[in-house]
């Protein structure tokens, strides 16, 4: 098969990204130039007991979680607004959504730190 | 350590000052002006070294750190305008443990965005130049580092490795860098790109530079949950135990055509002087390895599609203006912070993740990838000690000539990307030079044997100095 420029369109609106016609043109292209060396992993004889052969990225180490008790550092005290677009009184500011306005939101540019 | 001064720049020094401020004077000075090499995104502004006082194996010691590992002190970019003047809220732990060693941060080092890359031509801040040889790549993605390290501004850097980051750019740059067993190092702190490769690294002048950065970063830490808890051994002290009686397979996929003649001429001369410092070579098969690059650039594509979805313009980075609904924030901030190269890994890997190709692409890379773990895993139970490789199947290339060859860049990474499959520990080590520009031998070991791995590269590297050492450039 080969990826079609709607396919790459598709891709992107899945991916969260605008793509201008130039290049889903170049993607579409590249990406089958891409595919077709990855075509050849066709051709590996998977062994048959192939269902517990997905991964094995940590050699000796079982999955292991963190302590639930132990936070991020600095995420409580307000340092994340240094770095946020928008930030106020400890929330992230976010353009309005349809489904709670009833309508299309806008983003608030009125308070907190101007886009950057 | 050596002393990182010397060579031009060290005039601005005045002989005096700490060793941060030769350090900062010797960045300054090889970062500057249109033909400078563009090491660093940012400097440390700090007027005395910052780091704990007293002794430490790191005392006094200057060290350059990837732009996405996170500090407190100066900027994170990775690489990105997405992430221009970024300022993380947190420090990685690497980062704490070189302080609480002694050593500083004298700057963050340029990058391909967010580590996608093999030249440092993807950073939005402008490509990074191989001090060897300023009109070619210092390699990537973590160009900066290695080339830090190579102009002499710092003995030592940190760096990651997902598909050969660390690696590749020491060979290019004719310098020691090591990509550590996965979950060796804590990568608290640094920005994911494919989180089951993806393990930080450490740059050296010398293979005891390089180890001894290593045993400060390595450990358990419980805010990363894929670090081992075991122990570190003393990589500096395993540095004089020799390859005498060692079996150290050559794996014959890694000897294809791909491989420039030059380079194989060095690295069969390497071979020879393994042989001559006691080392027993067999001939070996990975017979997976031709697998290697299709599989990475399907799996790492796709885990940095789902790593990447955090960068949409609320939290943190640039927010693109002038747009209405959450999700036009999303996709136009998304569409205007990243660069080309991301853009076509986010496509390919969300491709690869998508209903109907889901199981042909993604599915198939996994279970292939384990086929290439067992090969490696056979080898160990055979009887052999390490393995030894070129790093990269050409010396450093000219700046341009692959950039628009996506998969001309990615085969660039064809010696390097089974370690990270695997999950096993890699060094690249300095060997004879190709018409001039630096080459690298590349030791792959068993998990968890980072000693064993760095004697091997301690006694090349011992073996040519020698001789007088390597010249390069």
């Amino acid at each position: 098969m080969s990826v079609t420029k709607d396919d790459v369109r598709r891709i992107a609106d899945l991916a969260r990204l605008n793509l201008d016609p130039g290049t889903t043109d170049r993607l579409a292209e590249e990406l089958n130039g891409i595919l077709a060396h990855v075509k050849t992993l066709g051709e590996v004889e998977l062994p048959t007991e192939s269902r517990d052969a997905v991964g094995e990225p940590v050699p000796g180490e079982g999955s292991v979680f963190r302590d639930p008790d132990l936070h991020p550092d600095g995420l409580e005290s307000g340092a994340p607004a240094r770095g946020a677009p928008e930030w106020r009184e400890g929330f992230f500011l976010v353009p309005g959504l349809p489904a709670l306005t009833g309508e299309e939101g806008r983003v608030s540019s009125d308070d907190g730190e101007a886009s950057r | 350590m050596e002393d990182p001064g010397g060579g031009p720049g060290n005039e601005q020094t005045n002989g005096g000052g700490s060793g941060l401020s030769r350090a900062l004077a010797r960045a300054r000075a090889v970062d500057e002006g249109p033909e400078g090499l563009n090491c660093f995104l940012s400097l440390s502004q700090a007027l005395d070294p910052g780091g704990e006082e007293g002794g430490g194996p790191l005392a006094g010691v200057p060290v350059a750190v990837k732009d996405n590992i996170c500090t407190l002190e100066l900027p994170t970019t990775c690489g990105s305008r997405f992430l221009e003047g970024y300022e993380s809220p947190f420090q990685a732990t690497v980062v704490r443990k070189v302080r609480e060693a002694g050593g500083f941060v004298v700057g963050k080092t340029n990058m391909d965005e967010f580590g996608m890359g093999s030249s440092t031509e993807n950073s939005a801040y402008g490509p990074t130049r191989n001090p060897r040889d300023p009109s070619r790549v210092p390699g990537g993605s973590s160009g900066g580092s290695a080339a830090a390290v190579a102009a002499g501004v710092v003995p030592c850097a940190l760096g990651s490795d997902t598909g050969g980051s660390v690696r590749q750019p020491a060979a290019f740059c004719g310098v020691v860098g090591v990509k550590p067993t996965y979950g060796r190092v804590s990568r608290y702190g640094l920005v994911a790109f494919a989180s089951s490769l993806d393990q930080i690294g450490t740059f050296g002048a010398t293979v005891e530079d390089a180890a001894r950065l290593l045993e400060v970063a390595a450990g358990h830490d419980p805010r990363d949950a894929t670090s081992a808890r075991r122990s570190v051994p003393s990589f500096v002290d395993a540095l004089d135990d020799g390859v005498k009686g060692k079996v150290i397979g050559i794996p014959r996929e890694y000897l294809t055509e791909a491989l420039d003649p030059g380079v194989a001429t060095s690295f069969a001369q390497a071979r020879e002087r393994l042989r001559e410092a006691g080392a027993i070579l067999r001939d070996v098969s990975l017979p997976h390895t031709r697998y290697a690059v299709p599989t990475y650039y399907i799996l790492a594509p796709a885990e940095a599609s789902s790593n990447l979805a955090r960068f949409d313009g609320i939290r943190y980075g640039v927010r693109a203006l002038g747009s209405g609904s959450t999700r036009e924030v999303y996709e136009a901030s998304r569409s205007q912070g990243f660069g080309a190269e991301v853009v076509r890994r986010i496509i390919l890997g969300t491709f690869a993740l998508s209903a109907g190709y889901h199981d042909e692409y993604y599915e198939r890379a996994q279970k292939v990838r384990s086929l290439i773990c067992r090969d490696f895993r056979r080898i160990w139970a055979e009887g052999v000690d390490l393995l030894f490789t070129p790093t990269s199947p050409t010396p450093a290339f000219p700046l341009g000539e692959r950039v628009r060859d996506p998969l001309a860049m990615y085969l660039s990474d064809i010696f390097t990307v089974t370690a990270n499959l695997a999950g096993i520990p890699a060094v690249s080590v300095p060997i004879d030079p190709v018409q001039g520009l630096p080459c690298g031998g590349q030791f792959l070991a068993p998990p968890w044997e980072e000693t064993r791995m760095l004697a091997g590269a301690a006694a090349l590297e011992r073996s040519y100095a020698s001789d007088g050492g390597l010249s390069h450039g």
